[in-house]
Order: C-alpha cells, then sequence, then structure tokens
C-alpha cells in the first residue's frame, strides 16, 4: 500500500498522463491543412511542462506553464473543428484545482521551520484537495446550468429523451438499442435518469467533505458517465472517470494536515481574496467584451 | 444561528475543506463569467428543455430508416442542405449542428465514383454509376410530449445509394 507522499506522487502521475491525453486529443483537432505545425507545437510545450509536473519539478510553475499551453491549444482546437469540447475540460479544472491547493500550502505554512518533509506532505494534501475540488466543481457548475437555464422543469423526463433521441443511432437493434429505445418510450425511467443526473451533479460538491463520500459519490458519478454512453453511444467522459477514481480510491485514511491556525485562517483569507479578484475580473472582461466591436459582429 | 456556526466550525475543522470549497465557488463563478474559457466551463451542453429533437438519416424505398453511414456510392442531384431553415421554421425544432454536418460530409465523401474516377454524388457524373437503390436523405424530427416521442420525417434530398 502506498504511504501517503507517494500516493499524492501517484495521484499527481496520474492527472498529468490524462491531461497528456486530452493535449494528444486537441492536438489532433487543431491539426489541419495549413495549420498542423502551431498545434503541435503547442502540444509539444504542454507535455514537456506536464512530464516536469509528474516528476514533482517545480510543480506549481510546471503546472501553470502546461495549463497555460493547454488552454492555447484548445482554443485552436475549438477554432479549427466543432467548437469546445467539453470532454477535455476536467482534466484541466483538476490540474487547474491542483495548482490552487499547492498555492494554499504555500501561504499557510510559509515561514514554517522543522521538517522540511513534514511541510512538502502538507502541501502535496492541499494539492489533492483542491485537484478534488476542481473536478467536483465541473459536475456543479453542470447542475446549476441546468437549474439556471431550465429549473426544476430540466428534470422532465424529455431532456433526457432528446437527448438519446439526438445522439443514439436510429438503426441500434442491439441490447444496447432496446435499453435507449425503452427509456425514450417510458416517460417515467427518463424522467427518473434526469432527476439522478440533477442531484449527482449538484451533489458533487459533498465529495470535498471527506473520503468516504467523495469515494461513494465517485463510484455514482462513474455510473452515470457509464450510463450516459451506454443511451448515447457517444459521449463518454472517460478522462473524468479515471480523476474520479484516482483521486477517491483509496481511501485516504491519514489525519487532517496539521497547520497552526492563525497560518491557516490567513490562507484561508488570502485565497478567498484571490478568488473574489479572479471572478470579479472575469465579469468585468465579460462586460468590457460585451461593448467592443467583437460583440457586435457576434450573430443571434 | 447557533446551529450554522457549529456546523461550519465541524466543517472548517479539517483546514483542505475551505479550500476546497473555494475552488468549487471560484470555479463556478469565473465559468459563469466566461461560459467557455479553458479549462472553466458552465457544462451547459444539455442545459435547457427540449422538447424536440432531430437527426439526419437515410430511409430506403421501403420506408425504413437507417444511419447514413450505412450506405456508400451516394448519387444525389444536389448536395445534402442541412440547414435548420429546409425543414420549417427555425427554432421549431431542436438539431444538433455538428452532427448534422458530419451526416452531410459523409454523404459528399461516399460519392459514387463516375467512369472518370470523379465523385458522381452532387455533380450530374457522367459515365458508368454503381447500381444504387432509392434512398432518401431526411431529418427525423420527434417531438416529446406526454407518451412516446411522435415521429415526422423532412425530406432533405432523393439520392441513391449501396447498402454497405
Amino acid at each position: 500500500m502506498l504511504g501517503g507522499a507517494a500516493m499524492t506522487g501517484a495521484r499527481r502521475v496520474v492527472l498529468a498522463a490524462v491531461v497528456a491525453v486530452d493535449v494528444v486529443e486537441l492536438a489532433a483537432q487543431a491539426g489541419g491543412e495549413g495549420h498542423a505545425v502551431p498545434g503541435i507545437a503547442i502540444a509539444l510545450v504542454a507535455a514537456a511542462f506536464l512530464a516536469a509536473f509528474a516528476r514533482g519539478r517545480s510543480p506549481l510553475a510546471t503546472g501553470l506553464a502546461a495549463l497555460a499551453a493547454l488552454a492555447v491549444l484548445e482554443s485552436v482546437a475549438a477554432a479549427f473543428s466543432f467548437g469546445h469540447q467539453r470532454v477535455h475540460f476536467a482534466s484541466g479544472a483538476t490540474l487547474a484545482g491542483w495548482l490552487v491547493g499547492l498555492a494554499f500550502a504555500r501561504a499557510a505554512t510559509q515561514a514554517e521551520s522543522g521538517d522540511h518533509g513534514a511541510v512538502v506532505e502538507r502541501g502535496d494534501a492541499f494539492a489533492e484537495a483542491g485537484a478534488i475540488a476542481g473536478l467536483a466543481a465541473t459536475y456543479v457548475d453542470s447542475g446549476l446550468s441546468k437549474l439556471l437555464n431550465g429549473g426544476l422543469a430540466w428534470a422532465d423526463a424529455s431532456s433526457v429523451q432528446t437527448a438519446i433521441l439526438t445522439q443514439h443511432a436510429v438503426d441500434d437493434s442491439s441490447p444496447l438499442g432496446r435499453y435507449s429505445a425503452f427509456v425514450v418510450e417510458h416517460r417515467g425511467a427518463a424522467f427518473a435518469l434526469a432527476s439522478a443526473t440533477l442531484v449527482l451533479e449538484l451533489g458533487a460538491f459533498l465529495m470535498i467533505v471527506g473520503p468516504r463520500i467523495r469515494a461513494a459519490w465517485a463510484v455514482l458519478l462513474v455510473g452515470f458517465h457509464v450510463n450516459v454512453s451506454l443511451v448515447t453511444q457517444t459521449i463518454f467522459y472517460v478522462q473524468a472517470c479515471v480523476l474520479l477514481l484516482a483521486f477517491a480510491f483509496p481511501l485516504d485514511r491519514a489525519p487532517p494536515p496539521v497547520v497552526a491556525p492563525g497560518r491557516s485562517r490567513l490562507a484561508v483569507r488570502a485565497t478567498a481574496r484571490w478568488v473574489v479578484v479572479a471572478v470579479a475580473a472575469a465579469w468585468l472582461v465579460r462586460e468590457l467584451s460585451s461593448l467592443g466591436p467583437l460583440a457586435s459582429r457576434a450573430g443571434p | 444561528m447557533d446551529v450554522a456556526r457549529t456546523l461550519l466550525t465541524a466543517f472548517a475543522r479539517d483546514p483542505r475543506r475551505p479550500l476546497a470549497a473555494l475552488v468549487v465557488a471560484g470555479y463556478a463563478g469565473v465559468a459563469f463569467a466566461v461560459h467557455d474559457l479553458y479549462p472553466f466551463s458552465r457544462f451547459d451542453m444539455y442545459s435547457r428543455a427540449r422538447s424536440s429533437a432531430s437527426r439526419i438519416v437515410a430511409r430506403d424505398a421501403a420506408g425504413h430508416v437507417a444511419e447514413v453511414e450505412r450506405f456508400d456510392a451516394w448519387q444525389c442531384e444536389r448536395p445534402v442542405d442541412v440547414s435548420p431553415g429546409t425543414c420549417g421554421a427555425p427554432g421549431s425544432y431542436t438539431y444538433t449542428p455538428y452532427i448534422d454536418e458530419s451526416r452531410a460530409r459523409w454523404v459528399a465523401e461516399h460519392a459514387a465514383q463516375g467512369a472518370n474516377g470523379k465523385s458522381a454524388s452532387t455533380h450530374g457524373a457522367d459515365g458508368e454509376r454503381a447500381a444504387g437503390e432509392p434512398v432518401d436523405v431526411v431529418r427525423r424530427i420527434w417531438r416529446v410530449d406526454e407518451g412516446p416521442p411522435h415521429v415526422t420525417d423532412c425530406l432533405l434530398e432523393r439520392c441513391s445509394a449501396v447498402r454497405r
């Protein structure tokens, strides 16, 4: 059984590997006649930083650089293919959460003297907590979007029925095709799946509470993804499934990291300030861009 | 109030939890501002309640529908136009552009070859053509209300094709 630091190291490698898969897929999407070289070049830069991150070399700096390269690569891929493929975002959100956790740990353990190894181990614990939160946030966002755009009426059976009809092959006579047809034709089954989707997505917040509920929710979410792939046959968030299982199992039995209460409060306040600044900046950019010339050229 | 304070204190006993809560809140706050800017997204692909769905499919002479990928050697008079306005007012049914476009692309890229080796699908080819059966490219529209979905087909193009 791997210990705390070794387990964190293994999870960091899994995270880097999953993001690397996204890099390859995004590079393939971004590559095309006349623009293959920039896509490959950005992908190589991202891969190099990811390799350094996986080895634990200045993980905050290398992880941040990899994330920036990925953001560019994803934009290029979206521009040259069918738009944003959200299947790639789960690993990015997890990586971003890991980096916020590392930054938090630095603030919380700053100027601490004593055992360097113990300080690093606490940093790992916070990084993992941030990564899990980043992954959970993708589900919470999806649930919030459904509530904001459709209200509780989203859980009406038609949401699941129309999603299956749009995605599933019309001539599938296999057992999976019959299962999909059953859901489409029986509103009770579709309503149950839609309701479960809302509960699972919004409840993903619970994954940050503790290891047992995290493990239970991760299994439920993987089951959700598997079911979606069965009824649509086209949508499978495999990267998210790998990350859910990797960060939920084995159960984390280590006690919470010990940080001086004063330093912990300071780190929470500092992180809260940065979060407020980031959110405010994002909304400011949104408002400014809606006034600019790009917005006036946008379609309906 | 006391209960809330007690719960909050218990929640914050592990210093990782306030951090995690901030990450979730921050991600949501940024994502709902920028919509889709890696790694932030609202994940709102299926967030709107819908009462219809549609898909571009092939319909044979007997009225059976199949995916267009089940056929090859397509010969149509014109390129298949999957723009939503061809089947009623835009917005009267739901469609997924990238899936529709992939179907139209399949028909174009799997066209019958004329004697000169050129695609015969949409160019009124001269020369020999592969023997095909009549196949209509239709937009199948499902309207979901109470009970099973109601189906209507909107003809996009009359073609011939060879079953794979």
